[in-house]
This record gives C-alpha cells, sequence and structure tokens, in this order.
C-alpha cells in the first residue's frame, strides 16, 4: 500500500471522520502492522503536537483600542458626509455651470448680427494707466459668493481624495 | 453570577448601537484574528493592520451577518479575504500547491539552520518556524483547524471549498509540515515520537 494511502486514512481517523467500520480495520492494522503502527505514530505525535503547541498569537496591548478608534472615525465620516451630501455638491456645481452659461448667452444676445462683417462686439481695449479694482470685484457680493463657492468645492474634493487614500490604506473601501 | 454574553447576544446589542460591545468581539478574537493574518502574511506589523482592518470590515458589514454560522467562521472568512486581497496587492510570492515545489524549497532551507540555532528552541517555537515555511493556503487551513476550531464544512466556507476538498487540503497540508520539520528538525522530531 501507498504511503499517501495510508497517511489519508489515518489522517481521517485522527481527524474522526471514518466510519466506525473504518476505524475498526484501522485498529487492527496498526496492533498488526509494524509499518502502520510507525507510521500512525509518526502522525499521531504530529496531530497532538498542532493541537497543544500551537500557539495563538497576541497582537499589541493597543489593538483593541486602535480597532475602536478605527470604528469611532467611521462615524464620524458617515456624519461629515450626511452633511456634505452629493447633492449639495452637484448643487453647487450646477450654480456654477449655470452662471457661465448665463454670461455666455448674455454675450452672444449683446452681439449686433445685422452690423455685417464688421464685429460688432468690442471687446474693452487694455488702456494704459487703466486700473482694474481687484479689491473691489474681491470683496463685491458676486466676488464673495464665488469665493464661497470655490473654497467649498476644493473642500469638498480634498475630503473625498484624502478619505479615498484614507480607506485603501487600511482597505477599508 | 454575571453569565458571558454570547457572540449573538454582542452582534444583536451592537446593532442596537450599543457599539462599545463590539470591544469584547475584539477582545474576544484578537488573538485567533490575528494569528490567522500573521501566517498568512508572515509579517507582525502587517498581520496587526489586517487584523484591525478585518474588524473594521466585520463592523462595517455586521448587520449582514445573519446568524447561519458561527461569528468566528464569518470574521474568519473576512479576515482570510482581506489578507488575500493584501498578498495579491502586494505580489508577494506564493508558493504553489505543488508539493514537489514545497519540498525543494524546504530542502533548499535545511541548510540554513544551524545546530546551534535549532538548540533549545522548544517545540512550540519549531512548530512556529516550520508553518512560517509553508504556503499561505497551508498555514491558514492548519491554523484554522487545530486553533480556529473550525470544522472542515465551516473551513470549506470560509475557503470557499467543498468540505471534502478541505479534507484533502489539510492532509496535504499537515504532510508538507511534517516534511518541512522532518528535513529541518529531525532531532528535536524524535524526541515528539509517541513513546
Amino acid at each position: 500500500m501507498d504511503t499517501q494511502h495510508m497517511d489519508d486514512q489515518i489522517w481521517e481517523w485522527l481527524d474522526g471522520q471514518s466510519s466506525p467500520a473504518q476505524s475498526q480495520q484501522l485498529q487492527q492494522l496498526i496492533s498488526t502492522d509494524a509499518a502502520w503502527a510507525a507510521r500512525h505514530a509518526e502522525l499521531l505525535a504530529l496531530h497532538q503536537s498542532l493541537q497543544t503547541d500551537l500557539e495563538v498569537l497576541q497582537p499589541s496591548m493597543r489593538f483593541s483600542k486602535n480597532v475602536m478608534e478605527q470604528i469611532a472615525a467611521l462615524g464620524l465620516q458617515h456624519t461629515a458626509r450626511s452633511y456634505l451630501n452629493n447633492r449639495i455638491i452637484y448643487g453647487l456645481g450646477g450654480l456654477f455651470v449655470a452662471a457661465i452659461s448665463a454670461i455666455i448667452l448674455y454675450a452672444i444676445a449683446m452681439v449686433d448680427w445685422a452690423a455685417g462683417s464688421e464685429s460688432s462686439l468690442q471687446l474693452p481695449g487694455a488702456q494704459a494707466g487703466s486700473q482694474i479694482d481687484w479689491g473691489g470685484l474681491v470683496s463685491g457680493p458676486v466676488g464673495t459668493g464665488a469665493v464661497v463657492v470655490f473654497s467649498v468645492l476644493a473642500l469638498a474634493l480634498a475630503d473625498q481624495y484624502l478619505r479615498g487614500r484614507l480607506q485603501k490604506r487600511h482597505g477599508t473601501s | 453570577m454575571a453569565t458571558t454574553p454570547t457572540d449573538m447576544e454582542l452582534v444583536h446589542s451592537v446593532l442596537q448601537g450599543q457599539q462599545q460591545q463590539f470591544a469584547v468581539l475584539v477582545e474576544r478574537y484578537q488573538g485567533m484574528v490575528f494569528s490567522l493574518a500573521f501566517r498568512m502574511v508572515g509579517h507582525r506589523e502587517d498581520a496587526e493592520e489586517l487584523a484591525q482592518s478585518a474588524f473594521v470590515k466585520a463592523y462595517q458589514h455586521l448587520a449582514g451577518f445573519r446568524g447561519d454560522s458561527k461569528f468566528s467562521t464569518w470574521l474568519y472568512t473576512i479576515t482570510s479575504s482581506v489578507c488575500l486581497s493584501f498578498l495579491r496587492k502586494r505580489k508577494l510570492e506564493t508558493y504553489s500547491l505543488d508539493q514537489e515545489r514545497v519540498f525543494s524549497a524546504a530542502d533548499s532551507q535545511a541548510g540554513q539552520y544551524s545546530a546551534n540555532q535549532v538548540e533549545g528552541k522548544s517545540k512550540r517555537q519549531l512548530l512556529q518556524q516550520a508553518i512560517a515555511q509553508l504556503s499561505p493556503d497551508d498555514a491558514r487551513l492548519i491554523s484554522l483547524f487545530y486553533q480556529g476550531e473550525q470544522s472542515l464544512e465551516e473551513i470549506g466556507q470560509i475557503m470557499e471549498l467543498s468540505a471534502n476538498t478541505a479534507k484533502v487540503k489539510l492532509h496535504r497540508a499537515r504532510q508538507r509540515l511534517k516534511t518541512i520539520l522532518e528535513t529541518q528538525f529531525a532531532t528535536e522530531l524524535s524526541d515528539w515520537q509517541a513513546p
């Protein structure tokens, strides 16, 4: 009989997977055949050693706390997500696109199509000495609104990017 | 006298909003989850991080645990999956289940251990060293069967195999472990033999 078959039978017996008839047959073989007895002794020694000597390893002392902190952080992420849900982000994006479209449409509406080949759309010429009041533009209601919108969008994008990286790092995507 | 809550009772408490009860489950299974991860990836820091990830994932999907299987079986399935993803990502060299390759690897490593290194090592340490040389699959099987107290059916569920295939694989894994022990720790192994 080949060793592999012999081992399979002994392992099955040691694992308690053999039928009563097989067990009886095996017991007889072990008590009468030296080769079977020797193989049984070897496998039994390994089996018992695995049962008693295989250690359950312990992680660091802070393991449990680390897990609970990660779980608490997950709760915060969910809360932040509820504040900054996708509808608001899409709404702000839509507002931005609508504003750009309105400006373009207004510019097109201002074109005097009857003027022929000469362009009626006069772009303001850059004049020496002319000064654009950037401070006034930014501090005005339109400027302030734009700054707020862009800031929120930037924060939302940064949040999405950083959260993605964090999840990737912890494998909790 | 206070009785220890069962896994299922703890799961229900967590689902009802008592988040801190999850810490009891973590304390209860951290050793086995960490051991399983360590035996699969072979690196302590990675194993700790993966074990944490497994618990966080378990928490996130706790509502999906119906109790059809033991909580431990469900948790070890998640741990296995997290570790396998890690191994795939890292493209670590995974040993094939081909016996010859594992045996030749064991042979080549046999000379690396001097008599002095082996001398004085406890049976536990030797077993630990030998298991570290098994493939992640073999180490996982042995760990689940002997430490995780999982039946062959449950191991099959964790590894997505039939119980019969799990049984055959477990036989082979122990065979490979035996070969490693015989090749590298022959002297110590003779002391293990039953009188």
